[in-house]
């Protein structure tokens, strides 16, 4: 099982190529959003929180508002953000849950591919 | 004195609702949400400061149009698809007496709004059709691209649309009306009609979009920029979807005789929409979340061929959204006045314009 570091880890390093990738700032014009990311296994909380386009924060709590969760468990959470694991195919597998909307739900699944595509 | 007021139909969908927060955020004029789904657009209203008024329009009933657009500066009409409303609002907008910016985007109802430039010229009516992305950008790159040029001869627009990027229903008639019977093109200083999806061409576009195989699709720049812009002998509009396996997709539909009727049409815009998510997922990417457009306009300049590319990509809300609100925003405050029906191309301030959505970060490539 991954750890709490590990997940933190994959998450500032996901904010690091995101944040620096051009296409990526393109894409997620005007978009702000909380995203909470919910440990399955340890009940934890993070949230990701975007503005503008940009991660400005981990936070190691749920931060309001919640605007997108995603439930799954650390590894698959970790697997996905390091690109190693496809988010749609771990949904479909009914390993992770997304709740949010779909026009979200298709931006951040295009995020992670061209971050690690 | 008193504010302009600028009433936004179908201020509640994708694109008009962009339109409207642009406005708003102006803080130059009144703004109005006018929207057939008056429950979508109280809501989407009460998400902004200050919050626009909003009204009940139905676009199948004049009385209705007339109705909201009582004291009236400008119309901005966004209610799409173009093809089944386009023609029932504008006579409406003419007979209000007020200016009008739409983003139509349709071929065949670009022909009958034009057929209305006597009438809106008769009322002084100034009306800008086609003021979006595509429409709308691609004609301002064109303008900016034959006036650098002493003689243009070329001007090939290639868009391209990511059902990760909308979910509109209209925007998905407008797709399946553009790509499944014979569009306009010009070609060698006349128009002609070519199968959609034909006349296949390798465009580049910058990343995540990449190189695409565009094909021919219905849109109004083969119609009016021959119009507008003198001398120019071919004019060619291509389009490309994202991802890349929904082209099989799009041309199943047409193979198997699934779209050939506005009901059939309707059914299916019902049965793709929620299934957004999945299409945007075919083959072993995601589609990119983005729209792009690109212009090549060429000629001669000093008697030396020459050729002029511009590209942009951004969010299809964005790209649409806010050329039609900083053109609203012209005619409100009479920066622009031009009576009878005109396209971006036949006479707007182009870089006066482009200036204005650069400041609003949308940002054009010259490659």
């Amino acid at each position: 099982m991954a750890t709490s570091a590990e997940l933190k880890t994959a998450l500032d390093d996901f904010a690091a190529r995101a944040n620096g990738n051009a296409a990526v700032r393109k894409m997620l014009k005007e978009w702000s959003r909380n995203i909470h990311l919910d440990c399955a296994d340890t009940g934890e909380t993070y949230t990701l929180v975007v503005e503008n386009g940009r991660v400005t924060g981990i936070v190691p709590e749920a931060k309001p508002p919640k605007d997108i969760a995603i439930m799954a468990p650390t590894d698959t959470l970790v697997g996905m953000f390091r690109g190693q694991l496809n988010p749609m195919a771990e949904f479909s597998a009914g390993r992770l849950k997304f709740v949010g909307s779909a026009k979200d739900e298709m931006r951040l699944d295009a995020v992670v591919d061209i971050i690690w595509k | 004195m008193a504010r302009p007021r600028i009433v936004v139909l179908g201020g509640a969908g994708d694109m008009g609702y962009r339109a409207v927060k642009e406005l708003v955020a102006s803080k130059e004029a009144e703004v109005v949400v006018a929207d057939f789904r008056i429950d979508r657009a109280r809501k989407l209203a009460a998400e902004l400061n200050p919050p626009p008024e909003v009204q009940f329009v139905d676009a199948n009933s004049r009385q209705s149009l007339l109705q909201a657009l009582e004291g009236a500066t400008v119309a901005v009409n966004c209610i799409g698809p173009f093809y089944r409303y386009a023609d029932k609002v504008l006579p409406a907008v003419i007979a209000a007496g007020v200016d009008y910016v739409d983003i139509c985007d349709d071929d065949d109802a670009t022909v009958k709004l034009l057929s209305f430039d006597g009438l809106a010229r008769k009322r002084g009516v100034t009306a800008v059709i086609g003021m979006g992305w595509t429409p709308g950008i691609s004609n301002l790159l064109a303008r900016r691209g034959a006036d650098r040029l002493d003689e243009v001869t070329d001007i090939d627009i290639t868009w391209v649309g990511s059902t990760a990027d909308s979910e509109g229903q209209a925007v998905i008639a407008h797709v399946i009306h553009a790509i499944t019977r014979d569009v306009p093109i010009y070609r060698e200083g006349e128009w002609v009609n070519a199968p959609a999806m034909s006349g296949v061409k390798e465009v580049d576009f910058p990343p995540p979009i990449g190189r695409v195989k565009a094909y021919y699709t219905g849109h109004p720049e083969p119609v009016t920029i021959p119009r507008f812009i003198d001398g120019v002998q071919n004019v060619t509009l291509r389009g490309y979807l994202l991802p890349d396996d929904i082209q099989s997709l799009s041309r199943g539909l047409v193979d198997l005789d699934l779209v050939s009727t506005e009901k059939k049409v309707n059914a299916m815009v019902g049965l793709l929409q929620p299934m957004l998510p999945l299409l945007s997922r075919m083959g072993t990417t995601a589609a990119p979340a983005i729209s792009g457009l690109r212009v090549d306009v060429s000629g001669f300049k000093n008697g030396q061929p020459a050729r002029y590319s511009f590209v942009t990509e951004d969010t299809m809300d964005r790209l649409t959204g806010i050329p039609p609100a900083v053109t609203a925003l012209l005619l409100a405050n009479g920066e622009f006045r031009q009576p009878g029906v005109v396209a971006p191309e036949g006479g707007l301030p182009v870089e006066a314009i482009l200036a204005r959505l650069a400041a609003r970060d949308i940002e054009i490539e010259e490659v």
